[in-house]
Formats: structure tokens, sequence, C-alpha cells
């Protein structure tokens, strides 16, 4: 042990060093900041205050439901478009063509993608002259400001997070697991029940756990699609650092969607653990 | 029937990912001066005024810059901890490699609030260097992520090969680890370079109206005007990132989705 | 009795290469068939053929007199252990086995007791509350036979089976899987590339070689009577000698040495097979046998038998003796091989 110290402290020293200093210590300064006055008398006002404020309770509200719902819309979409792109699509040029079409909006700023929609869900924008053009509806739809085009937004940022993450767990799935599960007489859809489905299932959740986590924090999507008329919780933080100035404050906001978010990241996780040995 | 559903949902899906992108790329070549789909006319005007006007320039150059600096500082930085993790066992070492993935799952908003909040007492406030700590925290993570699983087992009897024929360490960690790790290191860099380069949470917190990256630039911009040009820069930026992607398919391969079968 | 397994020119193709050509085989109730071969032979996908993951191009399968060349898996009433054993890593070893009963509409308790049964009946009774991945590799395979046997199959198609198990292990339970064939009386269908372990378990032996049956026998009828020249060399040890056909329509090998007289041979090129043990090594010639002088050029004691190679002329013959029989031969030395003409069989193939 005391042999291998050397080295280790050799690789390790300045990558831990960094981390205390530009991840660690800002944590802690925000997590000691909201805990005290602004002379540094401890104090649990801040958090007393959002606690206390129903305003707060709707943002938190409003957030943790866009991010529910985005999670689930992805995980409807993202489940069958994984299943496609790994076990139906066989002419590989195609699924090379889908792959990097699914990468491609990875690659892309949130704010570019979410531009993108700015002006597909406009008045005028595509989506309101295609769905006038089928007949859906007569006059144009206000999406931007909705709750709906923010999760249109966000749907189509997240998408390809849970199509990689389930597409993977699918690929992995032995075929001759599936071999084995019609040899002792399932039929298909039996097999993608008791078989298929369950070893996917820790794909999924990883996904959907990384999708609802980036959801409920996002900021740039909510912020360009709500026009102003809904807020978010990150929109709060983001205001007390930016125009407000109220450290102590904006440090409780962070650390209260920061426990939310990891304990509820934490119950999914203990929900979605697959059995092991 | 069921495979039918599929197929549509899929279809659907496929469009869904591909609308913004190329409405905006085809927004960013109309002859109007409003933004239009389909374009009217096609012209690479918007394109011209763009690169016309000197703060996107900069502002380009800055973020650039800002990514390569902050992928080379989290290559030099992650790689050792990425040998230490994989090679040794010593106390602390689940803890150290879960405080290095950690950033991937922290809201950006409340890092960069810390690190404005923190960097404000030393110093490091609005500047290249604030902006730069905080995005080589955030992409460290994926070069980690994808360096690790190349540090196998079986990779570990080559060090040990190497080094019984007299190599010293770091001649081993050349000649031998290092070109072996080379396609995760070079797809870990690709990763952590991206996500610098499209970051907005964070880096908003430390920009200035002459020091900003180009996300954080058509996001103040987005907010008050919508014409062509903005449409051009992101056009630009979409362009960028299939340049990459299809280079990175065709150097180490993104088909991730193959089946594992025959 | 109508055989359980009948096979009729099956033919199956991969991309325009053959790999099963005009497969005819019947398999009677309750007995224990190997398909033998080296790898890339056809045999595994023989199997898969009938388990159902391949539809053949040309050719029936038949299971109990109905036929099932294009129904799927789920539907035929065989099951399978397969190779790596492809046990659910997300069930218990319980579930595992009641998959097959649950999957017919068995209710739960049934198959519970069902499964409970299979288990015992393999040796694992207690273990069903396990995960795969907590047991060893033998028990594991032991679990794969209980949910194969679980649903009491007419046939049951084993792919390997073995192959991952150490020497020592492989040995008990090649023994132990004849005693459960034997106690549930339904036919088994081994796939194997190893010789010796179909020679141990198999009642018939399918021996298999690029896509086509070389030859169906018992163990001891191949290696007495081997069919063709790859029979020969595939199934024990052979001397296998390049036969000349000479203008007096006999046959010559060992360049002159050995004359055949005129005799029905097949057509084409022929190969002389003998075995090692028929060859008897003396110091002089022996009486009523073709005696051939040689030099022992190498001597392999594995301590139940010992192998002599001698230089005869300008080829190479082994013989087999007990260890006790090489008292005083050595390198070098001058022996007299003598054999006798009724131990060498001519078979079509190329020496």
């Amino acid at each position: 042990m005391s042999g291998a110290l050397r080295p280790v402290l050799l690789l390790c020293a300045l990558p831990a060093a960094f981390f205390v200093a530009f991840f660690l210590a800002p944590m802690a300064v925000v997590l000691i900041a909201s805990l005290t006055t602004p002379a540094g008398q401890p104090t649990f006002a801040h958090y007393v205050r959002i606690l206390a404020d129903a305003y707060h309770w709707d943002v938190l509200w409003v957030t943790f439901r866009i991010g529910a719902l985005t999670t689930l819309v992805c995980v409807l979409i993202g489940y069958p478009l994984a299943w496609y792109l790994v076990r139906i699509v066989q002419w590989r040029p195609w699924r090379r063509f889908c792959v990097i079409l699914l990468v491609v909006p990875l690659f892309t700023s949130n704010i570019v993608r979410s531009f993108g929609w700015m002006v597909l869900l406009g008045r005028n924008g595509l989506v309101n002259d295609g769905l006038i053009g089928l007949g859906l509806i007569e006059r144009p739809m206000r999406f931007l400001g909705t709750e709906l085009g923010i999760l249109i937004g966000l749907v189509y940022i997240l998408l390809p997070f849970i199509v990689l993450a389930v597409g993977n767990a699918l690929a992995k799935v032995d075929p001759a697991l599936e071999h084995a599960s019609a040899d002792l007489g399932a039929t298909p859809a039996g097999t993608f029940r008791t078989i298929i489905f369950p070893l996917s299932l820790s794909g999924l959740m990883a996904g959907a756990v990384m999708v609802f986590m980036l959801a409920v924090s996002a900021y740039v999507t909510p912020a360009l699609l709500s026009g102003g008329r809904i807020t978010v919780f990150s929109m709060l933080i983001f205001q007390q650092y930016s125009s407000v100035f109220d450290f102590n404050y904006g440090g409780a906001l962070s650390i209260t969607m920061l426990v939310l978010t990891l304990a509820l990241v934490a119950i999914a996780g203990r929900i979605g653990e697959p059995r092991r040995a | 029937m069921v495979s039918v559903l599929v197929r549509i949902v899929s279809f659907a899906a496929l469009a869904y990912l591909a609308l913004p992108l190329v409405v905006l790329v085809g927004a960013s070549l109309t002859t109007t001066s409003f933004l239009a789909f389909p374009p009217q006319g096609v012209t690479l005007a918007w394109y011209g005024k763009m690169l016309g006007d000197p703060s996107y320039v900069s502002a380009f150059l800055i973020s650039t810059l800002l990514a390569v600096a902050a992928t080379i500082v989290a290559v030099l930085l992650a790689v050792p901890a990425a040998i230490a993790i994989a090679r040794y066992r010593f106390t602390g070492r689940g803890l150290l490699s879960e405080t290095l993935m950690s950033p991937l799952i922290l809201p950006h908003v409340v890092l960069g609030a810390a690190l404005l909040q923190c960097g404000s007492a030393i110093g490091l406030v609005r500047s290249f260097p604030a902006l730069l700590v905080g995005h080589v925290v955030i992409i460290m993570p994926f070069v980690m992520r994808a360096v690790l699983p190349q540090l196998s087992d079986e990779q570990r009897s080559l060090e040990e090969a190497s080094a019984d024929l007299g190599a010293r360490p770091l001649t081993t960690f050349f000649l031998v680890t290092l070109p072996q790790i080379r396609s995760g290191l070079v797809s870990g860099a690709i990763f952590a370079f991206i996500a610098s380069w499209i970051n907005v949470e964070l880096s908003i917190f430390n920009t200035t109206a002459e020091l900003t990256t180009i996300p954080v630039k058509l996001f103040n911009y987005v907010q008050y005007t919508i014409d062509p040009t903005i449409a051009a820069v992101s056009g630009l930026t979409i362009i960028v990132a299939a340049v990459v992607i299809v280079v990175l398919d065709l150097t180490i391969g993104l088909d991730v989705l193959s089946e594992h079968r025959r | 009795m109508s055989p359980i397994l009948a096979i009729d020119g099956l033919s199956k193709h991969f991309g325009g290469q053959p790999a099963l050509t005009a497969i005819e085989l019947a398999v009677e109730q309750g007995e224990f068939i190997a398909l033998l071969g080296p790898s890339g032979c056809g045999k595994t996908t023989l199997l898969r053929c009938i388990a159902g993951f391949l539809t053949p191009e040309a050719g029936t399968i038949r299971l109990a007199g109905e036929d099932v060349t294009r129904l799927p898996p789920y539907r035929r009433p065989l099951n399978t252990v397969f190779q790596n054993y492809a046990l659910f890593p997300h069930m218990s070893v319980a579930e595992n086995v009641a998959y097959g009963p649950r999957r017919q509409g068995v209710a739960k308790d049934e198959a519970a007791k069902r499964a409970a049964e299979a288990l015992e009946l393999v040796g694992l009774a207690g273990f069903g509350d396990r995960l795969p991945a907590q047991l060893s590799g033998g028990q594991q395979q032991r679990v794969a036979l209980a949910r194969a046997i679980v649903n009491r199959p007419q046939l049951l198609l084993l792919d390997e089976p073995l192959s991952a198990l150490d020497l020592k292990l492989r040995k008990k339970v090649q023994s132990e899987l004849k005693q459960i064939q034997h106690r549930l009386g339904i036919a088994f269908l081994f796939v194997t590339h190893d010789q010796e372990e179909a020679m141990t378990l198999a009642d018939r032996i399918v021996l298999m070689n690029r896509g086509r049956i070389e030859q169906i026998g018992r163990g001891q009828d191949i290696y007495a009577r081997p069919a063709t020249r790859f029979a020969a060399d595939f199934i024990g040890d052979a001397n296998l000698l390049a036969v000349e056909r000479r203008d007096d329509a006999g046959f010559s090998l060992l360049d002159g040495a050995i004359i055949l007289p005129a005799a029905d041979a097949p057509q084409g090129e022929l190969t002389g097979v003998l075995r090692p043990e028929d060859i008897l090594l003396t110091a002089e010639p022996v009486a009523e046998r073709i005696s051939l002088q040689g030099v022992v050029s190498e001597i392999v004691n594995v301590g139940s038998h010992a192998s002599v190679a001698l230089t005869v002329g300008g080829s190479t013959l082994t013989a087999r003796l007990a260890p006790s029989a090489l008292a005083g031969l050595g390198v070098g030395q001058s022996v007299f091989a003598n054999i006798r003409l009724a131990d060498l069989r001519l078979v079509p193939g190329d020496a």
C-alpha cells in the first residue's frame, strides 16, 4: 500500500487539487452562503423564505411537472426509436445516418436548438402552417410561452440521451437469451415482456434519470421558449446571481434544487435497480 | 402491426430531430430580411454579414480558443487521474472517481453560480481564466468516461510486459499505454471539446460584452431580435457539428447501436 | 414405431455458401445421438434448423410425424440446452426453470412445483432462490438442463453443453447426463466436436463434415469400419496410406510393400486405413502376417499406452502397444511391423 502511494500521489495530486479549488470549494461556498446572513451570521432564514413562499412552490411544481412530462415523452418516443434503430434497421448506411442525425443535435448548442423551435413554433411558423394546412386547427395555436412549447423544446434536446442509453442496452442483450426464450415456448411478445424489456430496463432508467436531471435543471430552453411567461427554478437562481446579487438567497435556491433533484434521482435509481448478486 | 407502429413513431421522431436543424440552415439562406422557411431565394449574404461583424468573429475565436484550451487542460488532468483509478487500489479511490465524474449530473446553473460566487472572493471572475476553469471542470468527466474503460486488465499485462523488457514508467506510458487508449482519448477529447463549445449555462455567469462565447452571444441576442444573421450563426455551428460527427464516424466509428450478433 | 425426429433432404445456404447439403437423419424415441464433427462442419447449423432458429432452403423436418420445418421455435415440442447456457440473468434459478411451463400457460404454483422437481432431478434442490451469476459453471450447466427438460420435450437438443467445463467436471457431468437421459427416456441430440465425448455418451454417432453426413453408426462400428477417409481419421487414430491401382486391378500400398488382390473397392481415390493397435512390433518377421522392416524414429509413452513411430521406406507408420512391450525398444533400432491384410481397409478419399 505505502509502496503504491507515491505514483498515486504523482498522478492524482494535480487533478484532485484542481477539483478541490474549482469544484468542491465553490460548492462549499454556496452551501455556507445559503446558511449565513450577508454579515456572516448562521441562519436558516433563506430556506425558510423558500419554503414559506407559495410562489416558490408554484415554480418548483411547474419545474418538476415539466421535467416529469419531458421524461415520460422521451421514454415513450425514445424506446420505440431505439428499438427501431437496433432491431429493425437492417441497412447499415441508413442506421449510420440515423445515428448521426441523433448525435448532431447533441453536438449543437441548446441555444441553437431552442432557437430553431422558436422559429418553428412561432405564430407564423412551420408548425402552425402545417397544422392549419392539414386542417387540424383553424387559427394559429400559441406554443411560445406555454408549457407545451417548453416541453417540445426539452424533449427535442433530451431525446438523444434516452435513445442512446436504451439502444446500448438493447444491443447488449445476448441473442442466445431470446433463442432460449423462444425455445421454451415464449412468443415474440412474451420474450419481449419477460426477457428483453427487463434487461433493457437499467439502460432505460439510466437514460430517464439523465433526462429528468437535465430537464429540471435546464435554463436556456425554458428561458427562450417561455417568452417570459413561465418561470422555472433555474431562472430563479440565475436572477439572484445576475441581477439581484443576493448570493446567500441564491445559494439556498441552488442547494434546494440540487437536493431535490438528487433525492428524486436516488429514489428512481432505487426503483430501477436491477437485482444483483 | 406493432412493428408498423414502431416504424411510424421512429420516422416521426427522426423527422422531429432533423426539423429545427434543417429549418435553421434553410432560413439562413433566405434573401428576405426576415426569417423565412422555406427560404425565398438562396444567398450566402447573411453568412457574409456575420463574418463582417467583428463581434461575431471574436466570439467564434473566443469559443474556439476556450474549447481548445479547456480540452487540453482536461486531458492533461484526466488521463493521470484515470490511470491512478484504473491501476492502483488506494484509500479514497472511489471518492476521487465519483467526484471527478459528478459534474456530469450537477446542474450547470448551480456550478456556474458557485464559481462566480467563489471566484469573486479571489478575483477570478469575468475573465478567460475564470471561464477556463469552469469549462475544465464540466468537460473532464467526458475524457474520464472515454479513457477509463480502455485501461483494461488485458492492457495492464502489456504494460507489465513493457516493464519486464526494461522500459521505465514514462517510456511504457508513451510507447504502450497511450497507443492503446488513443481511440478513447480522441473520442473523449472530441466530446469534451463540444461540451465546452456549446456551453451556455456555465459561461453566461462569467462573460462580458467583450469577452463572450458564441452560444452566450446568441442567447443574449435571440432574446431581443431575430434576424437571418442569427440563423447564419446557428447554421454555421450546425455545420461544424455535422462535420465533426462525420469525421468522428469515419475515424472511430459511431455505430454504437449495432447489434452484437454474428 | 415412427422416429421421433425425421429429417429429409435438408439443405441450407449462407450467402450462397452451402452449410448443409442433403441431410437425411432419423432419430428413434429414447435414443442418445451425437452430432460429431470439426468446427464449421454444419452440426450447429443442423441443430439450429431443428430448433427453429434457422429455416432451411430445402427439405423437411418432422417431429413425431408432424412437419415442423416452417414452425417458429416456440411452437416446436422440443427444447435446447444452449452452449453458454443462456440463463436469464435477471431471474432466479427457480424462475429460469419455471419459465417454460409458465409460457405454456401452466399456473404459477404448478410451474414452481415442476421447476423444483426438475431442479431436484439435476441435483440442485434448494438452489432455486439464487441468481445464475451466483452459481459455478457446472451448476449453471445443470440449471440449463433442468430448464430444458422441465417441459418434458420429446426431443432435447444440446449444443456443446459441456465445452465450458474443465476436463474433470466434464467427465462427471457426462455420466450424470447419461443417467438423466436414461431416466427420462427422451431422445437427446447432442452436438460435440469431441470424439471421445461422442463415443462415451452416444448410442449412435452422426459424423459430419463440410455440411454433409459422412457416416452414421455406433461409435465402435465407425471405428472398426469407417466409411470414408474422413471418418477413419476423425474417429480414433489411424495410419492413412496412399493407395495406387495396379494394372491387374489390384492395389499397391507403401510403394509396393503391400499388394492387395483385386477386390470390390469404390471408384476414385482410395486410402488404406490401418489402426495403430493392429500393428505388431517384433524383432523378427512373424509368420502369416505381412512383415515390413522399419526404423524406430520416435517413442511416446503416455502411461496407459505407448506410440511408436517407424520409418518404413519413405513413409511413417505409428504402432500402439502396451508400455510393458517397450522393453528393449529404442530410437534408431530396426524392427519389423507385422500386419494382417484383414485389418487393412480401403476407403474412399485421398490420403
